[in-house]
């Protein structure tokens, strides 16, 4: 069974920068990344009231859904849904939980608000109305690429009609030591990576609606794209130097982004009009 | 939407014993399992109360992992080895899909605590996932699921999908959570604990009591003769308005109400029991006898399992739909442990006392969770297509 939709819209936010499908944005040299601080540029408000209150994974995965429904041209619905792929989830908030535990004023009740893996999820519909299902799933670090084939099978199956799918992490330096030795170093530790997938059939004329065709076909072969361990947000950041044009080197032209699992591969096709 | 996943097996294990046809006897007999904090300190939070692992069951389930494992676990893995068991032996791959809220918290208590060493990890609940699979030797695709208190309900809804993928045959759905100092002293600070076992929708009911345990569903599309129960349908829905509080007016679970009944195909007259997520606070039985009421009338009886059981947070979907296989077999609607007197605004028939049913071929079962997660799932009996 071959399933299809499409990609029309993607945002990142990491230390190489920020942006969408379009634009890569670079940090300042020496600046700190924070994503409080492009929150200023990205809302109209000024910015939105709840930001500075949200966690940090929630605040990359809020920056990064931001610049990846810009291009989202009619307003969310009950059949908009959000998938968040997270490896450490909410251990920077469980931490912060744990200390105001033994602190003199006691337990926080703002921060046991932050400690389930779906609170960034959560923030997430609450900005952007996204009432359809919502769904969280912790993964290790080496399997990248089922927040997205998770989002195709949702608007497959038509539980969804456009579902924003996020990669996110926000990983204190101190919370380092709590993870698996084979979750450690590698990419970044702060990161997310959002790519927004539409159901129905894909364009098949040169005027595309979106940026990228996407599709899962069976393998009849065990293959894997990537031999390694990597973070969450290896394969995500690729996708999205993919869709802006180029490949991981730099190098242009390039109409085919794959990523293979045991039983399957995930293909994305650059729509017609922008390939370049 | 292909429908009709077929469960071969459950299991649970709660604070009213081991192996669901304990703990469904037990709330037969209307026994409550919320107790005297046994293993924590009385006095120090909100409540002295919660629905724990009695000693004799913590004694098994932790002499069945290795030594210093997390509790969650021993406890996942407990009840999956008992569900896998049931259906020895299983032609094709068996995945893997895990519910839970905080999986292995105690254990992340005692390492930020200054404890040393690696340990497991079993607070990521990825990582305790793999781990299971990998005791178990499952083959199948595994994965986890932490949407909250809903997280055991869409962790069988995600279980579905997989059976849809065809990348394995059979699919084990492990819910597990457990009473932690942790989540004893966030829900103390969130004010949301009662001082006596809970009462959902009780007139007086003023908290949740929490729970432990695990459950465990097999799920698969291939009917075969040891089916118990088939589901049917199901839909989630986003609230989309507070990450603690439900929604005043239960439209998000409205919606997931009419959606799983209108993508399963049936009617709300076609329900004879819905299985309520019921916690014993006031916003939550409030905002869900509001979607009940506006879905169902007031015709469809409605009953809570929290009040024997505790609310066991991400384990709750799986425990009580393994509860709700049993109802469905013996037609039995159990009664909401703890109501005496109705206290909601919408006019729904919460069961009182157990009701032997002339009719139970469909049950709807609800979980709600913080971040506005509605979860719906319905289940039918086996000669019910």
């Amino acid at each position: 069974m071959t399933e299809s939709a499409r990609i029309t819209g993607c945002g990142f936010i990491d230390p190489t920068g920020w942006g969408d499908h379009l634009v890569q944005n670079t940090w300042p040299a020496g600046a700190t990344v924070c994503p409080d601080r492009l929150a200023w540029r990205l809302f109209s408000e000024s910015p939105f009231d709840r930001f500075g209150r949200l966690d940090m994974v929630s605040q990359y995965a809020v920056v990064a859904a931001e610049m990846s429904l810009r291009s989202r041209t009619d307003t969310s619905d009950d059949e908009e849904t959000a998938i968040v792929l997270t490896t450490a989830g909410s251990l920077a908030a469980d931490l912060e939980f744990l200390a105001s535990m033994g602190a003199p004023g006691g337990a926080s009740p703002t921060a046991f608000s932050y400690t389930l893996p779906s609170t960034a999820i959560a923030e997430v519909a609450i900005r952007y109305h996204m009432k359809g299902p919502s769904l969280c799933l912790p993964k290790p670090p080496h399997l990248p690429e089922i927040g997205l084939r998770e989002g195709l099978r949702l608007v497959c199956r038509q539980e969804a009609r456009r579902c924003l799918c996020l990669v996110a992490d926000a990983i204190p330096t101190c919370a380092m030591p709590l993870l698996p030795a084979d979750h450690r170093g590698g990419l970044a530790d702060h990161y997310a990576y959002a790519f927004l997938i539409e159901g129905g059939s894909p364009p098949r004329t040169a005027v595309s609606t979106g940026i990228a065709d996407m599709r899962v076909e069976a393998r009849q072969q065990v293959i894997r794209a990537e031999t390694s361990p990597h973070r969450a947000g290896g394969v995500a950041s690729q996708l999205c130097r993919f869709l802006r044009g180029a490949d991981s080197h730099g190098q242009r032209g390039i109409e085919s982004f794959e990523v293979s699992s045991t039983r399957e591969v995930l293909i994305i096709t650059k729509a017609a009009d922008t390939i370049s | 939407m292909a429908r009709g996943y077929n469960i071969w097996a459950v299991d649970a294990i709660t604070a009213l014993g081991e192996g669901v046809e304990e703990t469904w006897r037990r709330m037969l007999n209307m026994e409550c399992g919320i107790r005297p904090l046994r293993r924590f300190a009385q006095g120090r939070y909100q409540t002295d109360v919660a629905a724990e692992i009695a000693p004799d069951i913590e004694e098994a389930v932790r002499a069945g992992a290795f030594v210093g494992s997390s509790r969650a676990y021993a406890l996942a893995l407990r009840t999956a080895r008992r569900t896998l068991r049931q259906a020895d032996p299983r032609p094709g791959r068996t995945g893997l899909v895990l519910a839970t809220t905080k999986a292995g918290v105690d254990e992340l208590e005692q390492r930020a605590g200054g404890a040393g060493g690696e340990g497991r990890c079993h607070y990521l609940p990825s990582v305790l996932a793999s781990d299971l699979a990998t005791e178990l030797h499952l083959d199948g695709p595994v994965s986890a699921v932490s949407n909250a208190c809903a997280s055991g309900s869409i962790a069988v809804m995600e279980a579905a999908r997989t059976l849809d993928s065809a990348q394995c045959d059979h699919v084990l759905v492990v819910g597990v959570d457990i009473v932690s100092d942790f989540v004893l002293a966030g829900f103390s600070c969130l004010k949301a604990l009662s001082p006596l076992p809970c009462r959902p929708f009780d007139k007086s009911r003023n908290g949740l009591s929490l729970g432990e345990g695990a459950g465990a569903i097999l799920l698969t599309k291939d009917r075969g003769p040891q089916a118990l129960a088939v589901v049917r349908g199901w839909a989630a829905t986003n609230d989309a308005t507070h990450i603690t509080a439900p929604s005043r007016t239960g439209s998000g679970l409205t919606a997931a109400l009419v959606h799983a009944l209108n993508l399963s195909g049936f009617a709300p007259g076609d329900i004879d029991y819905i299985n309520a997520h019921g916690t014993g606070t006031v916003f939550n039985d409030e905002m869900e006898a509001r979607a009940i009421h506006s879905t169902f009338g007031s015709d469809v009886p409605v009953s809570s399992m929290k009040g024997y059981l505790g609310h066991t947070l991400g384990a709750a979907g799986v425990i009580e739909m393994s509860l709700c296989v049993m109802a469905l077999r013996d037609r039995i609607i159990p009664a909401s442990l703890g109501l005496q007197d109705l206290g909601i605004s919408s006019h729904i028939r919460v069961a009182v006392r157990h009701q032997q049913a002339s009719r139970m071929d469909h049950i709807v079962s609800i979980k709600c969770g913080f971040g506005g997660m509605n979860a719906v799932v319905i289940l039918g009996g086996v000669g019910h297509d």
